[in-house]
């Protein structure tokens, strides 16, 4: 059969033919036993690929041997049900108007991926998930990140542009952009194809980036190994082991340096993403006398305060490195920088956020806070491990005993509370709240009024205790964040078994729904999906 | 209507699963789009739950009976849609429906052969041949979203039926009929 016929009847599949197609292919059908052959044999596949297209998949545990009549029992169940529905409209004398019942809309409920986390995700609305859930389709992620979970627990880091559609459980196409995909036992075989090779996962973690208009496709595998396989033969071209990459240009197979890829973010990282614009609002509230986001001296994820801060008195040379200093990162800083003494860098609330770690006895944090205030609000997220002294120091002035040091503590019943030498009596509502690992925002409000100053701590934004006491100004002066220091005993007693992840002190007495509103921001979770656009 | 009895639902219902795409492929040979597939299938669903308790030997020509059924319903279809745009004239599509009835017993077949010929072309090219069916999906999108016109995707996807037609094709000849 001429290749023209063939041509002539492939556009009659897919509705595109002209005036001069139509009188042509009445004429060729008519006179050819050939052609018809062909024609029935061409219908025959565009129904069954538009059947195999809008079947829903099978389940994972089924994926290998799914039931031959799977789909088609599907549809005999929609024809019961409609025949039903048709009966019993017959028998109440209805007219009847017609019940589609063909196998062809029907979806799985539950859908192939989700969508656990995104920052900053724009997909063009054409091809944007509907609600969290991504079922096989195309999807284009115009900007930001997106981090998704398959139902195997495959969990796949996007940024965009990219354009990719999810076949199924186990195969992925990325069209343009960049992926991570972190591919645990559950999902062995999970493949990306890009137009030049299909990238076989063999249980690992690698990143995959496809360029059209460069025709560039890259792999680097980041644990584990991965085949790269020539996506016509499905040879095998390339086997890639841990720190390796390849590169095809146009489609033939390049070799590459493995390159870290960094700016793609790892599972979880996306929530740092979202707190350091967090953070950067923070820095900049002018009722800020400290903020110790925890990033490191030479940070630039957050502007580098005009350099009104000094460090504390007593700082030595050698501190002057790096190293030691923690910023305050305060946009009006009415305290010194911090002085890292035996406190060390720790994993944060979430990935590639940091925090300090004070449980050796003798880890601390020194800074000064200079000047004298009404009213002060302390606020730290903060994760207990244990707490082998009777009392866990969250800041702390130096020594006690002059008015105006606080003391912001809890106890290994779980209690928190701010005191100070004046307000030390029992406080008047006491909970014990203050639960061992797990991250929780800590925060005590201290105000002077005509009738005395007040401690108020809560956690989690639940109010925990109040300590009243005479009227006293606040000026904590020379503190130590994680720790206690007793000037006659000499002694570090109190250190915090744990760690600290952010730290702020504000010069006003915040709200309760401010209090709370922080907490919500600082939770790690992800957000709440509502709609994309 | 006289719907059969109950005993005889269960078999309606498995003969019609079983059968139900090659009946569904040989109505879209009589018409050009899915939504007249899909009213045709419905009428003949519809017709033949009402006569299934007249067919003598369900097990072994089901099939074929709900065809001539479907035949019937396409030609039916085309007289009411007659003031519609058909492309195909009327004696053309009788004559390629009477002669996918002699297939009726080797479609199937024909059909199962599907996965295996998609399995022989490249995980890439499958995908988007599927994606180019998904309902949800138009070939302008998707032509966008790759960065080609829709000519230049109708050309690959054309190209790509063609092969599938001729893996198909050696795998079980529907010539045979």
């Amino acid at each position: 059969m001429k290749q023209a016929d063939q041509y002539l009847i492939d556009r009659y599949i897919q509705g595109n033919l002209s005036e001069e197609d139509i009188v042509a292919i009445n004429q060729l059908l008519d006179s050819s036993r050939e052609a018809r052959d062909y024609f029935r044999k061409a219908t025959l596949l565009d129904s069954a690929l538009h059947e195999k297209a809008s079947l829903p998949l099978p389940e994972i545990a089924s994926r290998n041997q799914p039931h031959p009549l799977l789909p088609w029992m599907v549809a005999a169940a929609c024809l019961v049900l409609a025949l039903i529905a048709w009966s019993k409209k017959l028998s109440h004398n209805h007219e009847y108007h017609g019940q589609k019942f063909t196998s062809n809309g029907h979806h799985q409920t539950q859908p192939i991926a989700q969508l656990i986390d995104f920052y900053k995700a724009e997909f063009s609305s054409n091809h944007a998930p509907k609600h969290s859930a991504l079922d096989k389709g195309l999807y284009e992620l115009k900007s930001g990140f997106i981090e998704l979970q398959y139902k195997n627990n495959a969990r796949i880091l996007m940024e965009g542009p990219a354009t990719f559609s999810i076949v199924d459980e186990l195969n992925m196409n990325l069209t343009q952009g960049k992926v991570r995909a972190v591919i645990p036992q559950s999902a062995h075989g999970f493949t990306v194809h890009t137009e030049d090779a299909d990238f076989v996962d063999l249980g690992t973690e690698f990143f995959v980036s496809a360029n059209p208009v460069k025709k560039l496709s890259q792999v680097d595998v980041l644990s584990g190994e991965v085949n790269v396989v020539e996506p016509g033969s499905q040879e095998l071209l390339k086997n890639l082991k841990y720190r390796q990459s390849a590169r095809l240009d146009s489609g033939i197979l390049k070799k590459s340096a493995f390159v870290q890829r960094t700016q793609l973010p790892i599972p979880g990282q996306l929530s740092t993403l979202r707190w350091l614009d967090h953070a950067r609002k923070m820095a900049s509230d002018s009722s800020l006398i400290a903020y110790f986001p925890m990033l490191r001296w030479e940070d630039e994820n957050i502007d580098t305060p005009a350099d009104k801060t000094c460090m504390p008195k007593g700082f030595t040379e050698k501190e002057n490195l790096n190293w030691y200093r923690l910023r305050n990162f305060a946009s009006n800083p009415r305290a010194s920088h911090g002085v890292r003494s035996i406190a060390s860098w720790s994993s944060g609330r979430w990935p590639k956020k940091y925090s300090q770690d004070f449980s050796n006895p003798k880890a601390r944090i020194d800074f000064e806070i200079y000047g004298s205030f009404k009213e002060m609000t302390l606020g730290a997220w903060i994760n207990i491990n244990q707490q082998p002294n009777e009392l866990t120091s969250i800041l702390s002035s130096d020594g006690w005993g002059t008015p105006g040091q606080i003391h912001f503590k809890s106890n290994r019943a779980g209690g928190l509370h701010c005191s100070m030498p004046s307000i030390n009596s029992l406080p008047s509502e006491y909970a014990s709240s203050v639960t061992n690992n797990r991250w929780i925002f800590v925060s005590a409000q201290i105000q002077t009024t005509e009738s005395g100053t007040t401690s108020l701590c809560r956690v989690n934004g639940e109010k925990t205790s109040i300590m009243k006491g005479p009227i006293t100004k606040i000026e904590p002066g020379k503190v130590k964040m994680g720790n206690w220091y007793d000037n006659n005993l000499n002694k570090f007693e109190r250190n915090l078994c744990g760690k600290i992840d952010e730290f702020m002190i504000w010069d006003r007495y915040l709200s309760a729904k401010e209090i709370k509103d922080f907490f919500e921001a600082g939770t790690p979770k992800a957000p709440t999906f509502v709609a994309l656009k | 209507m006289t719907p059969p009895p109950s005993d005889s639902s269960e078999d309606f219902l498995r003969l019609h699963a079983k059968h139900e795409p090659q009946i569904r492929a040989f109505v879209r040979s009589g018409v050009q789009n899915n939504e007249s597939v899909a009213e045709i299938m419905q009428e003949t669903s519809i017709v033949a739950w009402q006569k299934f308790s007249d067919l003598q030997k369900p097990e072994s020509d089901f099939g074929k009976w709900m065809c001539v059924i479907a035949r019937y319903e396409i030609l039916k279809y085309r007289q009411t849609k007659a003031r519609d745009r058909m492309i195909l004239d009327q004696s053309i599509v009788e004559k390629i429906t009477a002669e996918a009835l002699d297939d009726s017993n080797i479609r199937e077949k024909y059909l199962s052969t599907l996965d295996q010929c998609l399995g022989k072309i490249s995980k890439a090219n499958s995908n988007l041949l599927l994606l180019a069916y998904d309902p949800s999906q138009s070939i302008k999108a998707i032509a966008k979203s790759l960065r080609k016109t829709p000519d230049a995707l109708y050309q690959k996807l054309r190209r790509l039926r063609l092969k599938l037609t001729e893996c198909m094709s050696a795998e079980h000849s529907l010539d045979q009929s």
